[in-house]
């Protein structure tokens, strides 16, 4: 009788105090998950995959462990290539750290690249179903990676690498996607300063490759090439030269070939290194022109 | 102290520093041993090289702060747990409880120089865990920003991206923010031994008090997706009965989760001195409270 | 100050209840008893019959159901009465990690003891014990002769004025037994009031002065031991180198009286117990001699 008092006294005492004590903690919590210091609670159908010890371990407070430890098996799964469980566990571990871009990164490369290759290379399927793995997985890698940017909107780096495997010319490359995330990763205001020029840079060359961007691809280009001394390298000086061509764009306005090269020496030596890439749908328009000019000129100089 | 006031922190400190020394002597520290063996092993993991990223070092660094810190956790609540549940019911069973409560002590500070005892091996321990895991993260840290600034000199990158990288580094160091790491442990063994306390009070039995411990550890978990479906949960169709049992959920638990931001100090992120109060509060609250239910239970009990 | 008793127990009750049946035990039944202080009390009985229970209460273990227990004019209820009591439970045990030395001296904090007279008290208790080889020793080693020795000490550590013994010789050799008792008379003498309880009845009538008897849970006869005791219409008269003429007379002068029979006559014996502690004591000597002669020899 004395012990049942006593644990109703005890029990009416804690919800007193759980009264007091919830609004304190609903606030806190609020506040901690706001500054990004706890996370919000685990999406449901994870603990289930998790495995009892990992997720005690998980619910315990310690999902970067848990996090750590699935990655290392995820590695193993790579090894034997088993992409589906690749995925799975890239999913629970994005799940337990939702703001770790290298997890985001590292588990849409998996699918992007090495599980995308695999099955454009696998000779035991029909070339159509090649492509259509091939495509599956380069979307799944995507829209892995537009998953962590739902999470981290402010993440440049998951733009650029969405804006990376759009444009990737070895992939199924589709540049008005990747020029989405070359616009998403320029506004990130966490982006660096000194990594905007690259990335401005990428964003111009993928506009190079598309016909009907490369009106705006010059002009792009254009001001970046007056914008900065940095931005005088091979590959911009040799996309405009040739855009310069294919847009017919009048010769008083034209940057001349002088201003453009720093020599015809090293105009010769770029142009030639330029041509190299016709594949990936460069503009060439004038380059071989160019090429047969310099080099008859050389001969003449001796 | 002759005049034996009702609540007398120097006999506190003395039965605390007595259950200090039992425990120590009952070899506890060895496990340190073990932890310390772990550390040295996690610290020589390499990130399995399928991609180096720019992130790679600071993953590395990531992985080895929360095998420590993971290794401290677990050991803190444990032992928390199973220190303050073997105590009392031991005393009872070697009868030394009569020889103690038969002195002019009162019952109170008995309860709470044992509770003191175990938090001070609690604390103790975290404080040599954290300077092994503290020397270890310094010198490998040092390391990575060394192949930094290789990589800079290598690649030719602007001062600005090699600052950029070692600033990046060094925050999954040895920083502040991650002491406030080892602190939020210290706090979640203090809510967990003060209510091991209270549970010891009813149960004479070491073995039924760590069970239920750990079952309320668990349940602490789940507190706060209670307590959203509680308050923030806007769907309508909610039986009523599912209501009351989130609602009482969400008030009797402690919220464990909030400890969390063990987490994300080992993620690097700084904890502001706002939040840190206001969890270190709480947790007085709860200590509070649970050793304040414990005398309650306690002072009425007969030997 | 000397009207204070030492110890009051007034109309005290204790029920447990029974774990199986609904009603409950009654293992003390109105006891009443008071002791003065500088007093030596025994309380006797069969096991069971609530001694150890009646102490408890005294101590504050427990809750009395009814009626109270005072401590020099103090509420056993209130931890200040305490102050004045050390007690010796029945088969003590300490902590076993702690060496002699340390246990008196947590004891002693406990009481309020610091610093220099600490350690004093520490030193002369352990030398009244003669426990000093053992100061270092942990306690887990301890045999059981030791461990009451050590539990007297701690008892009596803080100098407290009434001392509480639940058995203090129960399971101990003669010889422990004999200085436990030796010591009782001790503090006796210095005026400390000694509360004891055991079945060991002659030891009882040895030390005590007053004596209580309780059986289940009633206290049936208390009073004086020698009053008590005391066989009113007998007398023992001992002598000593008396010869058969003497002893003659005496008969003689018995079957004169009116009233006065003689009931019997012969060699008064010894004990059991004393037989055993000169065998001890001789057997010490010669150990002791013959270590000396052989230093000698040396």
């Amino acid at each position: 009788m004395r012990t049942t008092v006593q644990i109703v006294v005890i029990f009416f005492v804690l919800l007193t105090f759980g009264f007091a004590k919830y609004r304190y903690e609903d606030k806190l919590s609020r506040d901690m998950v706001s500054l990004k210091l706890i996370q919000p609670p685990l999406r449901e159908g994870t603990s289930l995959q998790l495995g009892q010890t990992g997720a005690a371990v998980a619910l315990g407070g310690l999902r970067s462990l848990v996090a750590a430890i699935w990655n290392f098996r995820a590695f193993l799964h790579f090894e034997k290539l088993d992409w589906i469980k690749v995925e799975e566990t890239y999913e629970i571990i994005t799940t337990l750290q939702p703001q770790t871009t290298y997890y985001w990164d590292t588990g849409a490369w998996q699918l992007h690249t090495n599980a995308s290759s695999y099955y454009k290379e696998k000779e035991d399927l029909s070339p159509l179903r090649r492509r259509s793995m091939q495509k599956r997985y380069l979307e799944k890698g995507s829209s892995f990676l537009e998953l962590g940017l739902i999470e981290n909107p402010d993440n440049w780096k998951l733009h650029r690498e969405l804006s990376r495997v759009w444009s990737e010319f070895h992939k199924l490359p589709d540049i008005e996607r990747a020029m989405k995330h070359f616009d998403g990763a320029l506004n990130c205001e966490s982006l660096p300063e000194f990594k905007r020029p690259h990335i401005q840079r990428s964003k111009y060359y993928a506009m190079t490759r598309l016909k009907s961007l490369q009106k705006d691809a010059y002009s792009y280009g254009y001001s970046l090439f007056k914008e900065s001394p940095d931005n005088h390298l091979p590959k911009l000086c040799c996309t405009l030269f040739a855009l310069q061509n294919s847009l017919n764009i009048a010769q008083n306005e034209r940057i001349p070939d002088s201003e453009l090269f720093p020599s015809s020496q090293k105009q010769l030596e770029w142009l030639k290194n330029y041509i190299i890439h016709e594949k990936q749908g460069y503009p060439m328009d004038g380059v071989r022109l160019k090429i047969q000019q310099l080099e008859t000129s050389e001969l003449f100089k001796f | 102290m002759r005049r034996n006031a009702f609540f007398s922190p120097a006999r506190i400190l003395i039965i605390a520093s007595h259950t200090f020394t039992h425990l120590v002597r009952m070899k506890v520290f060895y496990f340190l041993g073990v932890f310390a063996v772990l550390m040295l092993a996690a610290s020589f993991f390499e990130m399995p090289w399928s991609r180096t990223t720019e992130d790679s070092a600071e993953q590395e660094l990531i992985v080895l702060k929360s095998t420590a810190m993971g290794a401290m956790a677990m050991f803190s609540i444990l032992f928390a747990i199973a220190a303050t549940a073997l105590l009392i019911p031991k005393d009872l069973e070697d009868r030394t409880l009569y020889t103690i409560l038969s002195k002019p002590v009162p019952r109170l500070d008995y309860l709470l120089g044992k509770l003191a005892g175990v938090l001070i091996l609690v604390g103790v321990s975290l404080l040599l865990m954290n300077g092994l895991l503290s020397i270890i993260l310094h010198f490998r840290t040092e390391e990575l920003l060394l192949v930094e600034m290789a990589k800079a000199e290598a690649h030719g990158w602007p001062p600005e991206h090699l600052e950029l990288r070692l600033a990046e580094v060094s925050q999954q160091g040895v920083t502040w923010a991650l002491q406030a790491g080892v602190a939020a442990i210290f706090f979640k063994a203090m809510v967990m031994a003060s209510m091991a306390l209270l549970i010891s009070t009813f149960s004479s039995s070491t073995l039924f008090t760590i069970v239920i411990a750990v079952v309320i550890y668990f349940m602490g978990h789940f507190t706060e997706d209670a307590r959203n479906y509680w308050l923030h949960s806007h769907s309508g169709g909610v039986s009523k009965e599912l209501k009351i049992l989130t609602q009482s959920i969400a008030l009797i638990f402690p919220d464990f989760q909030l400890y969390n931001i063990i987490d994300s100090t080992i993620e690097g992120k700084k904890v502001t001195e706002g939040i840190f109060s206001r969890l270190a509060i709480l947790t007085l609250f709860y200590s509070g409270i649970y050793s304040v239910l414990a005398w309650f239970t306690f002072r009425k009990k007969e030997f | 100050m000397e009207d204070i008793p030492a110890v009051q127990i007034n109309h005290l009750v204790k029920e447990f209840p029974s774990p199986f049946r609904k009603t409950r035990i009654r293992a003390v039944d109105d006891v009443s008893l008071t002791i003065m202080p500088g007093e030596v009390y025994g309380l006797i009985g069969p096991n069971g019959s609530g001694k150890s229970t009646t102490m408890k209460a005294l101590l504050g273990l427990l809750r009395p159901t009814a009626g109270s227990c005072y401590v020099f004019g103090k509420n056993s209820l209130k931890t200040d009465s305490r102050q004045e009591i050390g007690f010796l439970p029945e088969n003590p045990y300490f902590y076993k990690h702690l060496t002699g030395e340390e246990t008196l001296r947590f004891y002693a904090k406990l009481c309020g003891m610091r610093g220099k007279a600490l350690n004093n008290h520490v030193d002369k208790m352990l030398e009244l014990v003669s426990l000093q080889d053992a100061r270092k020793r942990r306690v887990g080693g301890y045999s059981k002769g030791m461990l009451q020795r050590i539990g007297l000490a701690q008892a009596l550590i803080h100098e407290p004025r009434l001392i509480i013994l639940d058995e203090p010789t129960a399971g101990v050799d003669p010889v422990g037994s004999r200085e436990i008792r030796d010591l009782i008379v001790q503090l006796k003498d210095k005026g400390v009031t000694v509360f004891l309880c055991s079945h060991l009845l002659e030891q009882v009538q040895e030390v005590c002065d007053h004596v209580g008897i309780i059986f289940n849970g009633k206290i049936v006869k208390a009073g004086p031991l020698e009053d008590l005791i005391a066989i009113e219409d007998q007398t023992e008269i001992l002598i000593k180198d008396a010869g058969p003429r003497t002893l003659a007379r005496i008969k003689a002068v018995i079957a004169d009286s009116e009233n006065a029979k003689f009931v019997s006559m012969g060699k008064p014996r010894t004990t059991l117990e004393r037989l055993f502690l000169d065998e001890a004591k001789k057997s010490k000597s010669t150990a002791t001699t013959a270590a000396q002669k052989g230093d000698d020899h040396a």
